[in-house]
């Protein structure tokens, strides 16, 4: 077959309930889109993966009316779709759920879900809301303010808010990237319950993993092709990361070779942290040695962000202490753009921050520009950072691009001591390898890690040592070899004896 | 059939469009104030004449432009270097009058010092007043977070008052019919001309801060880091940098250039403290460092600019041409720089559009 398939002709059983056609968007001269098809059925849970760059957003955005594609037609129900208005994008029944939630804080649940219909959120609309929200298996008071929620909750209330609309078709924009292990399960628990109940839908991942778990049919997307589109049963997450990516050997795995640990650069000792309500940090010990790769596992809010700046020696304990033995600390901030960038600053600039101070690149009276913009264009090659100029505002970068502008700082000062905080969150799969590659190499050259991650795996496959991390503390230790997954997540779940 | 318009946001216009649109800005802003001119019973194309002959046309407008332009370069200096930290000073007008009147107290009561010291005495005690003005709103901003754009505003009137109070009073010419006068100050306290000009050196010194400005914020590494601070303080404070100096330090020096300014202007054109020595100077600064996009150099490109409408409105004036409509026009040319500039960031896509939802053809494409 191969070629466009013709819409009008097909039986409605047969049709799609959303079908893309030859999607073409180019941006400049790189070809976002190129030639896109996607077809959803009814009651599908269809998941879109790809790397960063790859095509997905640019996708997404055609479908529900932000971009105008330069080419391609989409039919939904067999009536074709005005391209590049969200209006009609709305009314032929596309909604998205975007990563931000984009909700009103100071509303509650049913005046957020309301918000743009002719509903004015009286005790009718909530009795709507309510029996939605419990028929998608949703745990939310109508009543509750939406700043009260959870983060899960909020992205509850974002899907609601389509489910109240009548919308069929859901596009769910990296739904997990923000939510805990059971947050996720719960979140596929709801997508199941939905798709069952007729809705179509769109998820976009990045986690091979939750592919398998929920999708049954999958479209990957590589360099605005569609290189994928087949059911996902049959296919493992080592063929999907191939397809995703192009080449066998970058799967995302590295060598995963056990380290020789030696003398202790990092000792934190009954360190306690106050947070907003509870501890952060509660009489915590730890150490790390060099030539080691420590993994903090644990849930996010359990101490992660209060571990990662005591140890990078940002913040001080309100009690204990904190010994480095650590001529050079790289930090790798969990908020990459807002901890350790600086937005409004050229991609030169941002790497310069920690050396134009430096002999080499100045003297109290006079920084040399051009030693900066060498120093750019050196590590803009070593770290792949995807910018044409080193002019470029870092704010214009994806996440991919943030995170390979900040470890090109922080490791090419050969640091004794790397404090990685989440640092793969929201990449994509080339962009995770190497931050992992990276880690390894640099223990490998004798650097103490803490690798601070919600991803049990990639703790798992990367530490020399794991700790548990629960409530500001550390509830679980195991060596590499003596790993149990199963007892680790449960000592993350706050379970198991100490 | 409809048609849709949108706005679409762009990362880059080029590089023709950026010339293209200021020079249209102020192409569409004369259009538009020769209609208001019309309106008004004056011929434009006469108004026109007079404002290019009173402004750039002529030996005597010229000088008056760089005249007019050596306090707007300072006070568009002063805000755009308060930028730098990431804070607004509003405040130039008051940092402007108290460098004027500390300027003016060392002129009255220090007349005996020798001819060549005194003018550096009195133009240093201007830059020092201003700083401290602005380091009052500096401290408790970088200390507790009081907003500095309140603080450096209401100082203003603070420096009004004090001012007024000691023209009136103390310093009040009895010779000035009760004018709001201070006594005329030694002629040792007078600036030097540029040879050949009545234009004085306030200009030259002008163009000499803009290019230290410039050196200090944009090419030493102690500026770098400033700007890092202003840019995101949460990364500064990963980096180890200490904030709150480099806000009380920076809005400082933002301070001292504005008292610069008020001390050229006593010294260069006035020569005595007195009511309006400001012409809303510190004000116009603000638009000047917003028309720069908070650029140093361009600080000094913007202020030209409304050093010559400022000077061409006075001279439309003596053509019998009001004031509020001189004033109009003025302002026409600027709201048109500055809707130019910000439509530089978008651009308009005209799409033809179709019903919502019709039945799909067959054999599409």
């Amino acid at each position: 077959m191969g070629a466009a398939s013709d819409p009008g002709a097909a039986s409605d059983a047969a049709r799609g309930v959303l079908e893309a056609r030859g999607i073409t968007k180019s941006f400049g001269d790189r070809l976002a889109n190129d030639h896109v098809d996607l077809t959803v059925h009814r009651g599908e849970i269809r998941a879109l993966l790809g790397e960063n760059g790859a095509g997905k957003t640019t996708l997404i955005s055609v479908l529900c009316g932000q971009y105008q594609p330069d080419g391609g037609l989409v039919t939904v129900h067999g009536r074709t779709l005005t391209l590049g208005s969200p209006r009609a994008a709305l009314q032929a029944g596309i909604g998205v759920v975007h990563q931000d939630f984009r909700l009103v804080p100071r509303f509650t649940v049913t005046e957020n879900v309301v918000l743009g219909t002719k509903a004015w959120g009286g005790p009718k609309d909530e009795d709507t809301v309510a029996a939605q929200a419990s028929a998608a298996g949703f745990r939310l008071d109508p009543r509750a303010p939406a700043w009260a929620l959870s983060v899960g909750e909020l992205q509850q209330l974002a899907i609601l808010k389509l489910l109240f609309r009548g919308l069929e078709i859901l596009i769910l924009d990296e739904p997990t990237a923000v939510l805990s292990p059971p947050q996720a399960a719960e979140l596929f628990k709801s997508m199941r319950t939905l798709a069952a109940a007729g809705k179509s839908i769109i998820f976009i991942t990045h986690r091979l993993r939750e592919v398998g778990a929920v999708a049954s049919e999958v479209t990957i997307l590589r360099q605005g092709k569609v290189v994928a589109d087949r059911a996902v049963a049959g296919l493992d997450a080592q063929q999907m990361s191939v397809l995703m990516i192009g080449s066998s050997d970058a799967g995302g795995r590295v060598e995963t070779r056990p380290g020789a640990a030696g003398d202790v650069v990092l000792r934190l000792e009954a360190v306690t942290v106050e947070g907003r309500s509870v501890r952060a940090l509660d009489d915590m010990h730890l150490e790390v040695r060099r030539g080691e790769i420590v993994g903090v596992a644990g849930i996010s809010g359990n101490g992660q962000t209060a571990l990662a700046e005591v140890a990078a020696g940002i913040i001080r304990p309100v009690s204990g202490r904190r010994e480095s033995a650590a001529a050079a600390v790289a930090y790798i901030p969990e908020d990459r753009l807002n901890r350790g960038l600086v937005g409004a600053m050229s991609v030169t600039d941002n790497l310069a921050l920690r050396r134009y101070t430096s002999r080499a690149m100045s003297h109290p009276l006079w920084i040399w520009t051009d030693r900066m913009t060498a120093l750019a264009r050196r590590l803009i090659d070593a770290f792949n950072i995807p910018v044409r100029k080193p002019s470029t505002r870092v704010a214009d970068l994806s996440g991919g691009g943030l995170q390979r502008v900040l470890l090109a700082r922080e490791l090419s000062e050969q640091p004794d001591l790397i404090i990685a905080a989440q640092p793969t969150r929201g990449l994509d799969v080339a962009s995770a390898a190497m931050v992992r590659e990276q880690l390894v190499r640099h223990r490998d050259r004798g650097a103490g890690v803490m690798l601070i991650s919600e991803d049990l795996d990639e703790v798992l496959e990367l530490s020399d040592r794991v700790l548990v991390l629960f409530k500001g503390a550390v509830v679980g230790e195991y060596s590499r070899g003596k790993l149990n997954r199963a007892e680790i997540g449960l000592r993350m779940g706050g379970e198991g004896a100490a | 059939m409809a048609f849709s318009i949108r706005l679409e946001r762009r990362l880059n216009a080029p590089m023709a469009m950026r010339i293209a649109v200021p020079v249209a800005a102020v192409a569409g802003g004369l259009l538009a104030g020769g209609v208001v001119m019309a309106l008004g019973g004056h011929d434009p194309i006469d108004a026109y004449g007079s404002i290019w002959e009173g402004s750039l046309g002529s030996s005597d407008g010229f000088q008056s432009t760089l005249i007019k332009a050596c306090p707007l370069v300072l006070t568009g200096l002063a805000v755009a270097t308060a930028l730098r930290v990431g804070l607004w000073n509003i405040g130039g007008e008051g940092q402007l009058i108290v460098g004027a009147t500390a300027a003016t107290g060392v002129g009255l009561y220090a007349a005996s010092l020798p001819g060549p010291l005194l003018l550096p005495a009195m133009i240093l005690s201007g830059c020092a007043a201003g700083a401290v003005w602005a380091a009052i709103a500096a401290v408790p901003r970088a200390l507790i977070g009081l907003n500095e754009i309140i603080v450096t505003l209401f100082m203003n009137y603070i420096a009004i008052l004090l001012m007024d109070h000691l023209i009136f009073g103390p310093w009040g010419d009895p010779k000035a019919f009760g004018f709001a006068y201070s006594r005329p100050l030694p002629d040792a306290a007078v600036l030097p001309l540029l040879p050949g000009t009545y234009v004085h050196v306030g200009i030259v010194i002008a163009l000499l801060v803009a290019v230290t400005a410039w050196w200090l914020m944009e090419r030493t590494p102690w500026g770098f880091s400033v700007r890092v601070s202003g840019g995101n303080p949460r990364t500064a404070e990963y980096l180890g940098l200490r904030i709150s100096r480099r806000m009380i330090i920076v809005l400082a020096l933002s301070g001292a250039i504005a008292g610069l300014a008020g001390a050229i202007e006593l010294t260069g054109v006035t020569n005595r403290l007195q009511d309006g020595i400001s012409v809303n100077y510190g004000y116009s600064g603000v638009l000047i460092a917003f028309l720069a996009r908070g650029r140093l150099l361009g600080v000094v490109l913007a202020a030209f600019l409304f050093a010559t409408l400022v000077v061409g409105s006075y001279a439309l004036q003596t053509t019998g041409v009001a004031q509020p409509i001189a004033t109009i026009i003025q302002a026409l040319i600027i709201v048109f720089l500055l809707a130019g500039d910000a439509a530089l960031a978008f651009r308009l896509r005209i799409t033809r559009t179709r019903p919502l939802l019709e039945p799909a053809q067959a054999g599409a494409g």
